[in-house]
């Protein structure tokens, strides 16, 4: 397709303006205790003509470009977007798209664009996250296609989803990268049992085991080449830390460059004025503090979305984001709780949720610097990748998967 | 540095860059240590001669322009003085100018802001006052007008290249507010006590006014233009100051990474471990932060945005801080060769320390944005 043909921005804007103002409710869906009305969101939105801004018209798509999508997410901030189909729509749709095959491309990405169907990643298992070449997860070669046996842990959204992206190996003589393979595995078909897993804070689970039990999968499901699993899984990753990080790349609802703020932040000011410590020379110089590194992280998203942007800046950068939010937000969450004392952890009444807020969000904040790659795991990639600094050594890239297995039982 | 300078930025980036390389190396630096003054008058006039001094200059009144932000062309310039570490007054000499170039009777002062731009005459910018007063609010250095004209009394203190500069433009309080005047250095009762400082090259030294008489031509900034005009000097003193000091971080970081990369122990490079790995990390998160809470602020300032007066604090707050822990930390990377004198990282910590305390530390900074949370 010709540039010429397409809607200018500004057309489009006025466009998506319109729509959204009378199409969409104002303020946020109350998170996923809302899917079926985000569901319904998403399909009018399709419907609509305004999902899969920039993917391609064959797949469901409107075939525009990334600055149309980074138009639509500035006009649709102020209102509910179904932000649970960010993995979906922002992770798992562009990685069919570097590495699907043309019958799930076909079959899958206009589903996912209309909301019938959400997809999820099934990457960490019990044995281990940060590892992920490390995978247990067996697929074996049956007739025409893979049977998938083993488990997977921490699948944020299991519950609603329909499909997972299954990172599993494939050959256990290989070394740990090299037989690995990405499929996709149906979570409501048979042989597929799925468990809560039940949050620190308490309440309902939003991340789930799931337990596979001979899932046959026709080899049209399995991305990428023969040995490309890990290229495919990094892709994956790339898309996650990008749509996570809010960098001007991807596909989904939000992509259009992030706010640098994590929406697990708490406004400290808030507290502080209400609790009478903001006048505390130490309590309030903290409080100080948390207001510049606030301004500073979202400036500091915009300098690193300018950078992507221009070209000047390529590769892993949505690390650095990542790592700069895995580092503010539990500092903001103590912060709070230092501000609250004992009105933060200590409450009236028999309901263990009722109040404590402030106590049950320090408890939960450490998934953000665990989830999608922890801290320690964007350090290494920061340190490796954008400074070119050496890896630890060790072998476990050249040995023998099986192995490396043997190594593990005998510790 | 930010990104997507335009040719013209690229252009005296890399012409500043490479004068500073062959002009002021380390050995240099080093040798400039024993000179009472930090600079030699040839060398400063040869570095003001690329021209920057010009970029804080109107169009109008004979300057130059790259992008149409002064603060944004003046920042990379400060950014490359700052990884060079380099002699010579550059802050003083911009906000100085500055301070000719926007009073009501700038056509007064052609002959010494042509003079100071081709590095002929020298400026110095006289602001603070002893006991760390860098808030005019407090200042008690008095302009009272007499006969006509101006009688000056009261200490300046911390004014850089304060000893050596021809003309001083200082900052006082005036009976219905604050004035700035330009002084000759050798008026009658002007008396200079140079000082040293932590900074190799640095040399700021302390003004005695006592009855300093002045024809009323010496009025840079009259009272009711004193107040804004003083608070965008200072926006853009905090913000300039951040842009170098973020230069000699990059600059401290790279030789550090560079060294760690080529450093063995226990048969492997040190940049291999990860306690050392992880700190870099962090660091490159940090050294990224502060570039852009700089250049954010250098935009508002040059929109004249209301955020202007934050952000120039939350800079200052955010980058001095960071710097000087982030270079002390290098320090403990690179090892006991690092608190030798013979190794050059601790030149780089010296204009961090100094920086972080002239125009008023971070933790100064961040009480004004406690208290303006305080009073929101
Ligand atoms: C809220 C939440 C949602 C999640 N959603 C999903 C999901 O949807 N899909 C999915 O697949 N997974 C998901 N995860 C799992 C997540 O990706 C893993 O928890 C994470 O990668 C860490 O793995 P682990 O928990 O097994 O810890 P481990 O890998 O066992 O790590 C334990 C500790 O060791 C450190 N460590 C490990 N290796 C190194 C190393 N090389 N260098 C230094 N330190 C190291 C880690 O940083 C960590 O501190 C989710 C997790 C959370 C908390």
């Amino acid at each position: 397709m010709t540039t010429q043909n397409l809607e200018t921005l500004e057309k489009f804007r006025l466009r998506a303006r319109a729509w959204a103002e009378s199409h969409l409710e104002r303020g946020k869906f109350p998170a996923k205790d809302d899917w079926p009305s985000q569901v319904d969101a998403q399909r009018r939105i399709f419907q609509s003509g305004f999902a899969g801004i920039a993917v391609p018209r064959q797949y469901g798509g409107l075939g525009l470009t990334l600055e149309h999508q980074r138009v639509w997410a500035e006009e649709t901030a102020p209102f509910a977007r179904p932000t649970g189909f960010m993995v979906s729509l922002g992770m798992i749709l562009p990685t069919l798209l570097d590495y699907g095959t043309e019958t799930m491309k076909l079959r899958h990405i206009p589903r996912m664009l209309s909301g019938q169907e959400a997809w999820i990643q099934l990457l960490s298992e019990p044995s281990g996250g940060s590892d992920l070449a490390g995978v247990l997860t067996r697929a074996t070669r049956d007739d025409d296609g893979f049977v998938i046996n083993g488990s997977k842990m921490w699948s944020s959204n299991a519950d609603t989803a329909d499909y997972g992206l299954c990172l599993a190996r494939v050959d256990w003589d290989k070394p740990k990268h090299q037989g690995l393979g990405v499929f996709a595995v149906p979570l409501k078909g048979e042989g597929v049992t799925i468990e809560p897993i039940p949050p620190v804070q308490g309440g309902p689970a939003h991340f789930f085991m799931e337990y596979f039990d001979n899932v046959r999968i026709p080899a049209a499901y399995r991305l990428g080449d023969e040995g490309a699993g890990w290229a495919v899984a990094q892709r994956l990753l790339f898309h996650e830390r990008n749509a996570t990080a809010g960098v001007a790349y991807g596909y989904g609802l939000d992509g259009g460059g992030s706010s640098g703020e994590s929406s697990w932040r708490v406004n400290v000011q808030d507290i502080a004025r209400q609790t009478g410590t903001l006048d505390d020379p130490v309590l309030g110089a903290r409080v100080a503090d948390d207001h510049i590194e606030l301004i500073v992280g979202r400036q500091l998203a915009e300098r690193i979305n300018a950078g992507l942007g221009s070209g000047q800046l390529e590769g892993h950068w949505g690390s650095l984001l990542k790592l700069q939010l895995g580092i503010d937000t539990p500092n903001n969450a103590e912060l709070a709780l230092a501000l609250a004392g004992a009105d933060g952890v200590i409450w009236e009444g028999d309901d263990d949720r009722a109040g404590g807020e402030l106590g049950l969000n320090w408890l939960k904040v450490r998934g953000l610097s665990i989830a999608g790659g922890s801290n320690e795991i964007q350090r290494n990639i920061v340190s490796e990748r954008l400074l070119g600094l050496p890896r630890e050594p060790g072998d476990d890239r050249t040995v023998p998967f099986s192995e490396l297995m043997k190594r593990r039982k005998l510790d | 540095m930010r990104f997507g300078l335009n040719e013209d930025q690229v252009l005296v980036r890399d012409t500043v860059r490479r004068f500073l390389e062959d002009e002021a190396p380390t050995t240099v630096i080093r040798a400039l240590h024993e000179n009472p003054a930090g600079v030699e008058s040839n060398w400063w006039r040869s570095a003001t001669a690329l021209g920057w001094a010009l970029l804080a200059l109107p169009e109008a009144g004979g300057g130059i322009t790259l992008s149409g932000g002064l603060g944004q062309d003046l920042a990379i310039v400060a950014e490359e003085f700052g990884r060079a570490v380099a002699p010579g007054a550059f802050l003083p000499t911009v906000l100085a100018l500055k301070a000719l170039a926007d009073s009501p009777y700038a056509e007064r002062f052609e002959d010494v802001i042509s003079a100071a731009t081709v590095g002929e005459r020298r400026l110095a910018y006289a602001f603070a006052e002893p006991g760390n007063c860098w808030t005019p609010r407090n200042w008690q250095a008095a302009a009272v007008p007499v006969n006509g004209g101006w009688r000056l009394d009261g200490t300046k203190a911390y004014v850089e290249a304060g000893n050596e500069a021809d003309v001083l433009v200082v900052s006082a309080r005036a009976p219905d507010g604050f004035v700035q005047l330009l002084v000759p250095a050798d008026t009658s009762g002007v008396e200079r006590h140079a000082g040293r400082s932590l900074d190799f090259t640095r040399r700021f030294a302390t003004l005695r006014f006592t009855s300093v008489e002045l024809m009323q031509t010496a009025l840079v900034t009259p009272v009711e233009h004193a107040e804004s005009a003083i608070e965008r000097q200072l926006q853009l003193a905090l913000l300039l100051q951040s842009a170098e000091t973020n230069g000699t971080v990059e600059k401290a970081f790279e030789l550090t990474v560079d060294y760690m990369k080529q450093r063995y122990a226990f048969g492997r490079p040190i940049a291999s471990y990860q306690a050392l790995k992880h700190r870099l990390a962090d660091m490159l998160v940090r050294i990224h932060s502060c570039m852009a809470t700089t250049d954010a602020g250098i935009d508002a300032f040059d929109q004249n945005a209301d955020n202007a007066h934050t952000l120039s604090r939350v800079a200052k707050a955010f980058v001095a801080a960071k710097a000087a822990a982030i270079v002390s930390d290098l320090v403990q990377m690179t090892g006991g060769i690092a608190v030798t004198w013979e190794h050059d990282l601790h030149l780089y910590e010296r204009r961090v320390a100094v920086n972080r305390a002239v125009f008023g530390t971070p933790e100064e900074h961040r009480l004004q944005i406690h208290q303006a949370l305080r009073t929101a």
